[in-house]
């Protein structure tokens, strides 16, 4: 292979020369250069190793189905791998590696993999590590191995430093593909006033078009309509931009890779931008694709698509070649053939067919090419360059009859016809309709809102691409024509790809999958060991599979399968096609939503407080808590056991703003509530508050909260943090699908209130200094409420306890939440208050024994958690059936009790309990739900549900930390370790 | 943590375009919640304050610096500039949820490309148009958003969720220096 850049030419622009750098040598290229074309142009032959036996391979083609030129972009933290040489525009400074190789690309130590390819043909990974290896050490030992020696890229460990973002957008007419199809369709659509989205993956309109010689009618054509196209205002043009995905309702995934020819994304561009488009309709001129032919070294450097290297030579002004064999089964190679031998390469050109149309064969004959027809190639010559190719006669079916021939060249350019392009179309529809005519599926030209045009259809030539667009557009205006052509590849084309020998062999490796190194063998192993199911097969070899999806290999594969079996292609079947059409990157993906975004968080409106003053933060949910408020020094065990003692000592103050806190309102309030907590709530008299528990269906326990009622029907609910979207979801679900005579609306107000609890003994004494009201006991006792100012701020004030302290909430307006806090920790000074967080909170509540998310998780029962008593037996409510069932009633069920742990180290919560000297196997009795350790009593305790709990009080059992290799001795207690007869929060 | 920033800002999206974000006083906002007839029982109450009920959830009513939202088939939002009282009756519940909301306002020609970023709403002024809302979903969190004039927008938040949406909002943005 002896490319040379000519000396005219091209659409690149001449007039500046940068540099690129390709394994560590520098090369010259022109803007409108892709670094395949570039490197070409510089004498480079070898542009990656294969993926399995890590065989030298060059360029294929000279678009996205490139299967072979994957490289390495760039450095650093802008490192990406697998990047298709032939996709990647030049910039001055762009840096590539090779991949897959070592110690270089040109001698690559993996190659002696391809010595042992009779080991690692189809389903080398399954024979191999299933059989006579027990178990999966020897897969284990091995696939170290394996991933270092096959595979394709590496990614980068470091963090992306580009910036990538997400956009919506809607229109009209979504058309893909800005080919001579797709203009055409755009302009029409356009001028009927339509808002169009025009898409092309190039950063060029023009499809096809470019490849032709430049100066041509066609140039005219493109730069005429394109002039019009960017005038019309409803029409947007989105060159750089992929469209991967096709789902339902029209939605579209696209991908802009707005900033990836550039060195460095410019300041506040996005590196690349994923669309999400919804159109109401779409037109596809997304076009087809070569198919190679299949023969022995039909992936020696040096072997091209007849297509790639006619753009190579027209549009990049690259010839690949001086000797050029040209194979093929169809009369589009023919172009390229007398392209190529105008620009002063020597051409010969077999063709499968033994007959053929005439007036390309006098126009190929007048540009002085040696026509073979009735021959293919049945193998090609050379290592790591074409030398020659050896050609064998085939009848008119195609097989091969006759002797070899040898001849020698520097390139070989092979069609063997083309695939369209329908993946998008068929990731909507499905399977697409075998044209035996074309030997391709094709998508119907319309289905519900999709029309398909151009070569995706099988259009003639540009000209009836264009006219096909036309129409899809609207017809509307004008359609300039282009010139009709006559190298039509479905007209006579012989549905041939594979070339082998009259015995079927072929002398040599024969490639139809070249990303994954599957070849003919491969399949035709498959074959032999029963596959049957093209879907089957795809897994089986890898074939089709990852970055390439198969866009040079499905066909060729599913005709050889059809073949092997002696069925019609429809019968074997496709494979189904799935988003994403080409390679997204995750950035494009994630966009902002990473990081602190990654989803939204939710902020108290005293958080900045909790900021300024130190404290440690954790997630809760969406919530960000203050976790603990650390003193210098301190751990999180120091902190919590300081902050819980000092509320039993003093007093102290938590930001309890996330507590799920719903208006439930109307005059059925009442009867509502009454049906979904399991106590009653219409006695409940207005000024007071309830605690109250609520079941699911199943009996289950849902959540738990105190609900005050403030009116007549006005009700105060609040919920557990954690559950208070499924609380109101659920409220909502039943008034508006079971009970819809219930007049009740809920409505979230945990945005409106912010909430602070206040604990300890000098609690009372804080809040009457700061609101001046009664509250001793007999003014407000134990779950009552009062209406309290707090420096002009109207607050509520209930009183109740979680901490099992002396202890009160006050409800704020949220957007006064920080004033509050700041005035009780000023009216707190005399007192010692201090700020204390969840963590501490945690701790106050496990000495007190109330239950929390550790224990209402889904599997516990009223009973289990010892709230039976709040069961009213006078009334149904959800769960009071099912909570019933004999399973729920089984006196050896888990259930609470609390654990003293005996010696210095706490018990982990989900450790399980065992009975004294038992074998410590299985699920055991019961498990740790909280563990701590309490100030109060000054030993480590836990929450636990024990099977037969309260029967056990006083046995010491065995605590076992699995995981952590931890085994302990507890005693079995009340869960009530602190003040279980109340004394203090009814104080 | 989300950051905090100092509004008003104003910044350029991706295409260049300016926004200046800022926050303004939601006012009072209060909703009307009812059942059966609650149509009839919510025109009867804001016609006390010569208000009315919207007929759709698109367009609002509005009166000085009254506006009223048809959120739901069964509830309203209304927002005023003084505190209006609604008594609750047995058809109609009212609910003080001023505290419950933040409001930004997004004014600058890149107003409805930024939102485009973030919301899968077509802001085109056709569809859009002035004096319309939509109630919709910002980075999963349910949003209410209104069109002032061609390039200026307000959304309306969740208290406790505003912190991080409007960071969300500005990391689209290239902040002015």
């Amino acid at each position: 292979m002896t490319a040379r850049r000519l000396s005219y030419g091209g659409r690149i622009d001449r007039y500046r020369t940068i540099t690129v750098e390709f394994d560590g040598r520098s090369f010259a290229a022109h803007p409108g250069d892709s670094l395949a074309s570039a490197l070409l142009a510089g004498g480079q032959t070898i542009f990656a190793r294969s993926f399995k036996y890590h065989r030298p391979r060059g360029l294929m083609a000279a678009g996205v189905e490139e299967p072979n030129a994957l490289v390495h972009l760039r450095d650093g933290a802008r490192h990406e791998p697998n990047a298709q040489a032939t996709m990647v525009e030049v910039f001055d400074g762009l840096k590539a590696t090779p991949q897959n190789a070592w110690p270089s690309l040109r001698f690559d130590i993996g190659a002696v993999n391809g010595m042992l390819s009779r080991f690692f043909g189809a389903g080398f990974y399954y024979k191999t590590f299933i059989g006579p290896f027990k178990g999966t050490g020897f897969w284990m030992f091995c696939e170290k191995f394996i991933r270092s020696a096959a595979g394709m890229g590496q990614a980068t460990t470091l963090g992306d430093p580009d910036h990538y973002e997400k956009i919506n957008a809607f229109c009209d007419v979504l058309v893909v593909g800005a080919g001579p199809a797709g203009i055409a369709a755009a302009l029409a659509a356009g001028r009927k006033g339509e808002n169009v989205i025009l898409v092309e993956q190039d950063h060029s309109v023009g499809g096809a078009l470019l490849s032709a010689v430049p100066g041509g009618v066609s140039d005219v054509w493109l730069k005429k309509a394109e002039s019009e196209l960017r005038d019309i205002s409803n029409v947007r043009i989105l060159t750089r931009t992929t469209a991967f995905g096709a789902y339902d309702t029209e939605v579209f995934g696209l991908v802009e890779r707005s900033q990836d020819h550039v060195k460095a994304p410019e300041v506040g561009k996005p590196r690349q931008r994923y669309w999400l488009v919804r159109s109401k309709r779409a037109i596809l001129a997304t076009g087809a694709i070569e198919r190679p032919l299949v023969f022995a070294g039909n992936d020696v450097p040096g072997v091209m698509l007849a297509s790639a290297v006619r753009k190579y030579l027209n549009r990049y002004a690259v010839l690949p070649g001086d000797r050029v064999l040209v194979a093929t089964n169809n009369d589009s190679a023919y172009v390229a053939a007398i392209d190529l031998a105008k620009a002063g390469a020597k051409v010969m050109l077999c063709d499968l067919r033994q007959k053929g149309p005439k007036s390309l064969f006098a126009r190929a004959r007048a540009a002085g090419i040696d026509l073979k027809l009735g021959h293919g190639i049945v193998k090609a010559e050379g290592g790591k360059n074409v030398r020659g190719a050896r050609l064998i006669a085939v009848d008119a079916k195609g097989k091969a009859s006759g002797k070899e021939i040898s001849v020698s060249c520097d390139l070989i350019a092979t069609s063997g016809g083309w695939a369209p392009a329908l993946h998008l179309w068929s990731q909507r529809f499905g399977k697409p309709e075998y044209h035996s005519n074309l030997d391709a599926f094709l998508p119907p030209a319309e289905r519900g809102a999709f029309t398909c045009v151009g070569s995706l259809v099988g259009a003639t030539s540009a000209a009836e691409s264009a006219m096909q667009g036309h129409t899809a557009g609207g017809s509307v205006g004008k359609l300039d024509p282009l010139p009709e052509e006559d190298d039509f590849w479905g007209r006579g084309l012989l549905p041939t790809t594979v070339i082998t020998r009259a015995n079927g062999t072929t002398p040599g490796k024969a490639f139809v999958d070249f990303q994954h190194d599957v070849k003919l063998a491969d399949i035709d192993q498959a074959h032999m060991e029963g596959y049957v199911s093209v879907e089957h097969l795809k897994r089986y070899t890898t074939l089709g599979m990852a970055a390439d999806q198969g866009k040079t290999s499905n066909l060729n594969a599913l005709t050889r399968m059809a073949s092997l079996r002696g069925v019609d292609v429809p019968n074997v079947g496709a494979t189904t096609f799935r988003p994403p059409y080409t390679p997204v990157t995750i950035g494009a993906i994630v966009g902002n939503d990473h990081g602190l975004h990654f989803q939204p968080t939710r902020l108290s409106t005293i958080h900045d407080w909790h900021m300024e003053n130190g404290a440690e933060t954790i997630e809760a949910g969406a919530w960000l808590r203050p976790w603990y408020y650390p003193a210098k020094g301190e751990t999180l065990r120091d902190s919590y056991i300081r902050e819980a003692a000092h509320v039993r000592e003093h007093v102290g103050i938590v930001d309890v703003s996330t507590l799920g806190k719903i208006a439930v309102q109307g005059p059925d309030a009442a009867e509502f509530l009454n049906r979904v907590y399991t106590n009653g709530f219409k006695t409940l008299p207005v000024g007071r508050l309830r605690y109250g528990v609520m079941l699911r269906e199943d009996g289950f326990v849902l959540d738990d909260g105190a609900t005050a009622r403030l009116g007549e029907n006005d009700y105060f609910m609040s919920t557990t943090t954690a559950n208070a979207a499924k609380v109101l979801a659920g409220a909502e679900l039943l008034l508006q699908a079971a009970w819809r005579d219930l007049k009740v609306h809920v409505t979230t107000v945990t945005d409106q209130w912010a909430a602070i609890a206040i604990a300890g003994p000098k609690s009372r004494a804080v809040l009457a200094d700061l609101t001046g009201a009664d509250l001793s006991k007999e003014a407000l006792p134990n779950n009552h409420f009062t209406n309290v100012v707090v420096d002009a701020v109207p607050c509520r004030l209930h009183r109740m306890s979680y901490s099992g302290e002396l202890a009160y909430e006050i409800y704020i307006p949220a957007k006064s939440g920080l004033k509050v806090w700041e005035a009780l920790i000023k009216a707190g000074v005399p007192y010692k208050l201090k700020p204390y967080g969840t963590e501490a909170m945690g701790a106050l509540r496990i000495e007190k024994g109330h239950v929390a998310g550790s224990e209402i998780e889904g599997r516990t029962t009223m009973k289990d958690l010892g709230l039976e008593g709040f069961a009213s037996s006078k009334k149904a409510f959800i769960g009071s059936v099912l909570r019933r069932r004999p399973l729920l009633e089984d006196p050896d069920r888990p259930s609470l009790v609390g654990l003293e742990i005996v010696g210095d180290v706490g018990a982990k919560a989900g450790s399980l309990l065992f009975a004294m000297n038992v074998p410590k196997k299985g699920h055991g009795e019961g498990w740790v739900s909280s563990a701590t350790y309490s100030p109060a009593l000054k030993k480590n305790i836990a929450l636990a549900l024990l099977s037969r709990g309260p029967q056990r009080f006083g046995e010491t059992i065995e605590v076992v930390d699995f995981v952590g290799n931890q085994t302990l001795q507890a005693r079995v207690v009340l869960h009530h370790f602190f003040d279980p007869e109340g004394h203090r929060q009814n104080g | 943590m989300a950051k905090k920033h100092n509004l008003p800002l104003r910044g350029v999206n991706s295409d260049g375009a300016s926004v200046q974000v800022n926050e303004v006083e939601v006012g009072y906002l209060v909703q009307l919640a009812g059942w059966g007839n609650f149509a009839d029982a919510a025109d009867k109450a804001l016609r006390s304050q010569s208000l009315s009920i919207p007929t759709d959830y698109r367009a609002p009513v509005s009166r000085g610096m009254m506006t009223v939202w048809r959120i739901a088939p069964d509830r309203v939002l209304v927002r005023s500039d003084s505190k209006l009282e609604f008594a609750s009756t047995n058809d109609l519940v009212a609910l003080d949820l001023s505290q419950a909301r933040v409001c930004l306002t997004l004014d600058g020609p890149g107003t409805a490309g930024l939102l485009s970023r973030v919301i899968a709403l077509d802001f085109d002024e056709l569809l859009f148009p002035i004096g319309t809302f939509v109630q919709t979903s910002l980075h999963h969190v349910g949003v209410l958003v209104e069109r002032q004039r061609r390039d200026q927008l307000t959304v309306i938040i969740p208290t406790t969720w505003a912190r991080s949406l409007t960071d969300y909002l500005i990391s689209h943005l290239a902040l002015a220096v």
